[in-house]
């Protein structure tokens, strides 16, 4: 993507009423202000946004990607095109619409590059609370060590995750902006460049996808693999 | 008939969700309310919506922690020592450049002069050169009434091997 201005594709919120000027993004966006410094040579300015949006952009490429080695190389490569895109900078939108547009052009070539060489799906690493369960878990849930409470949540956690990878990447971006970073329809417009109209189609069938999956699991306790399993066995 | 239904279905899973998100206009939310609200199953299908979201929050969100802040930032204060280096032996390129080309420059136009000069030194012996077969017939010429009477006989053949020097 081009770092340059975005052709300003959500307003900053415009707290005054009346005939008062319109807020620029620089008034009304502290973080434009942070990237404006780091434009001008600030390096302090610019380590203050890494430690504000680092771990909102590690969590949604971490979901996005399923890996977190990867989506820390890609985060970094995130910042890595923010520094050098510093001299061009123009604030044309919300620092953080921004920063989620070029989150999403590096995850998009980083997965499209990633299915052209057909590699074979790399295990969950996100964490040990969202692992799928290990048998010593599930062992211990048996034995009644494990508080049931806990195991409903590592299972349920679990089960939400597949729900997601289910998804096709864009589904699952729209749906992480909309999800961690609260974005409107116009900011998940402008960072995915797509019209609102577009969004609001994808983020529409992205929560009935994820609905049909995991409706199932909270009113009947059936996890998404054994509805996968049960629809095998009836094609056979 | 079943495509407008199945439009139909997408059309109102659309309104539920952005009535959800918040991204209804006033009008088109007080219908959806309007429907909900003799809706069984659009009820149903609002509740999952809103359950299967809500269990999102279960994904866990990332703790970076200071090693990948320090990483990063290194690794850009890196990309900042290799842009200096690439700028200042851009710059070096830059002055060498102009260095040798205003050296040649300068030199192209010593040796231009030079070869001026040298020429318009040498005009006067040129001109006398040029000159010489006539200045070797100067008495000759004398004896004659007038340059036209010099061109008829020309004209006549009577310089003839003699070339055009002659006269």
């Amino acid at each position: 993507m081009s770092p340059g201005p975005l052709s300003n594709p959500s307003a900053p919120n415009h707290t005054v009423t009346g005939s008062a000027p319109p807020l620029s993004y620089e008034q009304a966006d502290p973080d434009v202000r942070l990237m404006l410094q780091v434009r001008a040579g600030s390096a302090a300015a610019f380590e203050e946004l890494v430690l504000r949006y680092q771990a909102r952009l590690l969590t949604v490429l971490e979901h996005l990607v399923n890996n977190r080695e990867q989506a820390e190389d890609l985060a970094q490569e995130v910042f890595l095109r923010v520094f050098r895109a510093r001299e061009r900078y123009e604030p044309g939108a919300k620092f953080s619409t921004w920063l989620f547009t070029i989150a999403n052009n590096v995850a998009s070539n980083s997965l499209r590059s990633k299915s052209r060489r057909k590699e074979v799906g790399v295990p969950n690493q996100i964490g040990s609370d969202s692992t799928p369960m290990q048998l010593d878990q599930m062992a211990l849930a048996a034995s009644g060590q494990l508080p049931t409470r806990a195991l409903d949540k590592a299972e349920a956690a679990d089960v939400v995750r597949q729900a997601l990878d289910s998804l096709n990447p864009r589904q699952r971006m729209a749906l992480l902006l909309s999800k961690f970073e609260e974005m409107s329809y116009q900011d998940i417009a402008a960072s995915m460049e797509m019209s609102v109209q577009a969004t609001k189609s994808l983020l529409s069938r992205a929560r009935e996808n994820l609905r049909v999956i995991l409706s199932p699991y909270f009113e009947n306790g059936v996890r998404p693999s054994e509805l996968a399993a049960a629809d095998t066995e009836d094609l056979s | 008939m079943n495509e407008r239904t199945t439009n139909d279905s997408d059309l109102l899973e659309e309104e539920l969700v952005a009535y959800l998100d918040g991204e209804l206009p006033d009008a088109d939310r007080a219908r959806i309310e309007k429907r909900l609200a003799d809706d069984v199953s659009c009820q149903r299908k609002l509740a999952q919506l809103q359950k299967a979201w809500d269990l999102l929050d279960m994904l866990q969100k990332a703790d970076p922690g200071a090693e990948f802040t320090r990483s990063t930032v290194e690794m850009v204060a890196i990309q900042q020592e290799k842009e200096a280096e690439l700028l200042h032996s851009t710059v070096k390129r830059s002055q060498a450049f102009w260095f040798v080309g205003g050296g040649l420059a300068i030199a192209l136009s010593l040796a231009g002069g030079f070869f001026l000069a040298r020429y318009q030194l040498q005009a006067p012996e040129r001109q006398l050169l040029q000159d010489m077969p006539v200045i070797q017939r100067v008495d000759q010429y004398r004896h004659a009434e007038s340059v036209e009477f010099l061109e008829r006989l020309r004209q006549e053949g009577l310089f003839a091997g003699e070339g055009e020097d002659a006269i």
